[in-house]
């Protein structure tokens, strides 16, 4: 009843407000809808001046038609084949480099986002080594690449340790949000039944942490796979290279085989880490 | 409603059928199930999985640990950036930006009406929803690399090539997460606007749009990070920006060019990922 | 007036939910729909307005056929008929204006409707129907900032603003509590004295539609079993209705 009396009192302060009033008091949103508009106008605007369309290359209507030849026509021999050259091999080696890659990533990250977990070190180190995360983030993959090259030579082994590196970005980002969200309560309680704090850690921190932390890596891993493709184009293994080859030298059925290739890589994977996700969610 | 309702018979996973449940019974002779770990199993496949990768791609920690003196002479030479070739950075990254800025709204305007049209919430007609899926997965399955080569060897080099590929990548991507979302907006204001005498347009419009307007803008920006970073690399393959300033830095060695140009994307990088995530945080 | 002859209903599930249904509401009449859950309470309330098709008979509402209506002529004649949910239906991200405009949604063309473009006159209408259900002074705050009671009265007046003949009001008040549920069924009580419109709303508490509704019908299994003023209901006949299980109530009484 409480409630209810205090109701009556605003509205008896309200009703003094007649309805003309309340429309005069409208507030002017349109002003900021039309800021917005303009704005995102000035920008295209700005940025299509230097995008200029230049029209199809002398022999842009052929590679189209190559294409689309290739697709429709691909190469059996080399998409069913089983030398080191053919579709199948260089899907299994991208597949192997992404494994590897995601794993030792997955590995690596993990100190790096204990370190720059808010709620377990101090704000200095904490910030610090988000910086050091970031900076990992922003360098491109293919940049990565090109430097390892130099240390590793040209081959598969770069893919491998290019993805290392590149997934620790990522992935510690959402290991992080995972230990941020921790539930301290549970350590409380354990902290009550005189456990020692390596116990605390393996029956209280770990569990909440495994589910979100593999969940986290296969997203990783559907990602790493399709970068794998293009690290090939540096030379760093998998089926982009022979892919790109293709394309510069216009072998078009080839072309189309190794889309196809990527195409049902893909899609498998895709449709298989979500499945394993959606289950790791269900628990 | 349906008093003839009869529950779906659960069957039993191969994995419970070879490796049977082990049943506990107490003292009281209540007695409880428990099914078999799959940890073990898991665990085996994990390991062959990463012996057989090993092989595959020849990997050795030693040529790594070898060589890793080479890669520490890079990495001081990136952190010594050279600021006199910072000029020669500028027209490169304005152009990498405004490469991402017109193929995300390209992208992110195509998005939207195939995203709708791929709910399955909102259309009721099967095939034009798996249609549209086919074709987005077949899209997200093409590297942006691999579209920005073939643009660039159907449209000549420079950044209409760049600026296409991002718009076809975008359109991928954020249609997908649009018709995920679209999916979990509450339809409760649909039936209303139905029942109050709208047709179906004018109740997707009042009803769905200002559920799925706030979303979208927010998969936009997002993808527009993406796009800043992805964009930087498509001159590799000469799409236009900054990809081939790196690809020449790091064809002549000049790892000290190659830190400023670094610098300078981390930089920009880091500023629009500042003002998306502000701007994400006030859509929601 | 809404008249049912012998109007039977089943779902393409090959549920009945409607066995032969003979029933007669005058215009301004306040009638409460009582029964088990699955009774047919909502399937009754929803053919009205035509969200479901009846399977035979008759129903005809001011002496339209209603089964016979079709695309215009449905939307047209489902604007004089309103309607509320138990889940009040509002875009919570809408403020509680833009909630209450979108009834005149309906007879826009393409381009208002699409940038969203509303006249003087009808925020001033909007703002008015908003004054009617006393929440005048949140016509500017968002939806999903009010408590359920305050939503159920702007989806009320998202209804008034339409200006219908009949209201049906499909458990308007089963998730609110038991005070809001009150106050609710009060302005349920002053708009249909004040305004002339007939309601018609499927009710849990039995305790509520005897307090406030003029008539009462009661449905058992698709059969309506009870049909009479509310005053005039026993103890066997609520029995009878509710199949011998406890009779449900607020929990006020």
């Amino acid at each position: 009843m409480e409630k209810n009396k205090f109701e009556k009192v605003e509205q008896a302060v309200e009703s003094k407000l007649t309805v003309l009033e309340m429309y005069q008091r409208a507030p002017k949103r349109w002003l900021l809808y039309t800021g917005i508009v303009l704005l995102l106008a000035v920008l295209v605007g700005w940025s299509g001046s230097d995008v200029n369309f230049t029209g199809l290359t002398a022999t842009g209507t052929e590679v189209a038609k190559g294409i689309i030849s290739g697709i429709t026509h691909p190469d059996m021999g080399l998409m069913l084949g089983t030398s080191a050259t053919d579709v199948p091999y260089l899907i299994l080696q991208t597949i192997a480099i992404a494994v590897l890659g995601t794993v030792f990533g997955a590995i690596l990250a993990i100190p790096f986002a204990f370190l720059a977990a808010e709620n377990i070190m101090p704000k200095p180190i904490a910030y610090l080594f988000r910086a050091v995360i970031l900076m990992i983030r922003t360098i491109p993959s293919l940049v990565w690449a090109l430097m390892w090259i130099r240390v590793t030579g040209p081959g598969a082994a770069c893919g491998v340790i290019t993805q290392s590196v590149c997934s620790i970005g990522m992935i510690s980002k959402m290991y992080i949000t995972a230990i941020e969200d921790l539930d301290t309560r549970i350590l409380e309680s354990l902290d009550a039944m005189g456990c020692t704090p390596f116990q605390k850690i393996r029956y209280g921190v770990i569990p909440q942490l495994v589910a979100s932390f593999i969940s986290t890596t296969i997203y990783r891993f559907d990602i790493n796979l399709k970068d794998a493709t293009t690290l090939g184009i540096v030379g760093a293994g998998g089926i982009g290279a022979s892919l790109v080859q293709c394309l510069n030298s216009r072998r078009w059925s080839m072309v189309g085989s190794f889309i196809w290739g990527l195409m049902v890589l893909v899609l498998i994977i895709e449709y298989a880490s979500t499945r394993i996700r959606s289950k790791l969610a269900r628990g | 409603m349906n008093n003839e309702y009869k529950p779906k018979e659960v069957k039993e996973p191969l994995f419970d059928r070879i490796f049977k449940p082990q049943v506990i019974t107490l003292e009281n002779g209540h007695s409880t199930i428990r099914k078999r770990s799959r940890l073990p199993l898991i665990l085996i496949l994990l390991v062959a999985v990463l012996i057989w990768a090993l092989q595959m791609t020849e990997f050795r920690f030693s040529t790594i640990t070898r060589n890793f003196p080479k890669l520490l002479d890079i990495f001081l030479k990136l952190f010594q950036p050279d600021t006199s070739f910072f000029p020669k950075v500028i027209k490169p990254l304005v152009d990498t930006i405004k490469m991402s800025i017109l193929g995300t709204v390209i992208g992110c305007a195509l998005a939207l009406p195939v995203a709708v049209l791929s709910s399955s919430n909102i259309v009721h007609n099967k095939a034009v929803i798996s249609f549209c899926r086919f074709i987005l997965a077949l899209i997200r399955t093409l590297p942006t690399l691999v579209i920005a080569l073939v643009c660039a060897l159907i449209f000549s080099l420079g950044t209409f090539a760049g600026t296409l590929a991002i718009a076809i990548f975008t359109f991928g991507i954020v249609a997908k997460m649009l018709y995920e979302s679209i999916e979990t907006i509450d339809m409760g204001p649909f039936e209303a606007m139905e029942a109050l005498g709208a047709n179906k347009f004018q109740a997707f419009w009042s009803a769905c749009v200002p559920q799925i307007l706030p979303v979208y803008l927010s998969h936009c920006l997002y993808c527009f990070e993406m796009n800043v970073r992805a964009s930087a690399i498509l001159g590799y393959v000469g799409a236009g920006g900054l990809g081939i300033t790196i690809n020449e830095r790091i064809g002549w060695r000049d790892y000290n060019g190659l830190g400023t140009v670094l610098l300078t994307l981390f930089v920009v990088v880091l500023m629009i990922e500042f003002t998306s995530e502000y701007l994400r945080k006030k859509l929601s | 007036m809404i008249n049912f002859k012998n109007v039977y209903k089943t779902y393409p599930n090959g549920f009945t939910a409607l066995k032969d249904v003979n029933l007669q509401i005058e215009q301004g009449e306040f009638v409460a729909v009582i029964g088990l859950s699955g009774a047919g309470k909502s399937t009754i309330l929803r053919c009205i307005n035509r969200m479901h098709d009846i399977s035979s008979g008759s129903l005809t509402v001011d002496g339209v056929e209603v089964n016979t209506l079709k695309g215009k002529e449905l939307r047209s004649y489902r604007r004089k008929v309103g309607m509320i949910f138990q889940s009040f239906n509002l875009v919570s991200r809408s403020t509680v204006l833009r909630n209450v405009l979108t009834a005149d949604v309906p007879d826009m063309n393409f381009f208002k409707v699409l940038f969203g473009i509303f006249s003087k006159e009808q925020k001033m209408r909007a703002l008015e129907s908003l004054d009617k259900v006393g929440i005048l002074d949140k016509a500017y705050t968002r939806c999903d900032q009010l408590s359920g009671g305050q939503q159920q009265r702007v989806a009320l007046a998202r209804t008034l603003n339409q200006n219908p003949t009949i209201i049906l009001a499909d458990e308007p008040v089963a998730s609110l509590d038991p005070i809001t549920a009150k106050a609710v069924m009060e302005d349920f009580v002053r708009i249909n004295k004040e305004y002339k419109i007939s309601i018609l709303l499927n009710i849990h508490h039995v305790d509520l539609a005897l307090k406030y509704c003029d008539r009462v019908i009661g449905v058992r299994a698709g059969e309506i079993v009870f049909d009479g003023p509310a005053s005039t209901i026993t103890q066997e006949q609520l029995d009878y209705v509710y199949n011998g299980t406890k009779v449900p109530t607020s929990g006020q009484e």
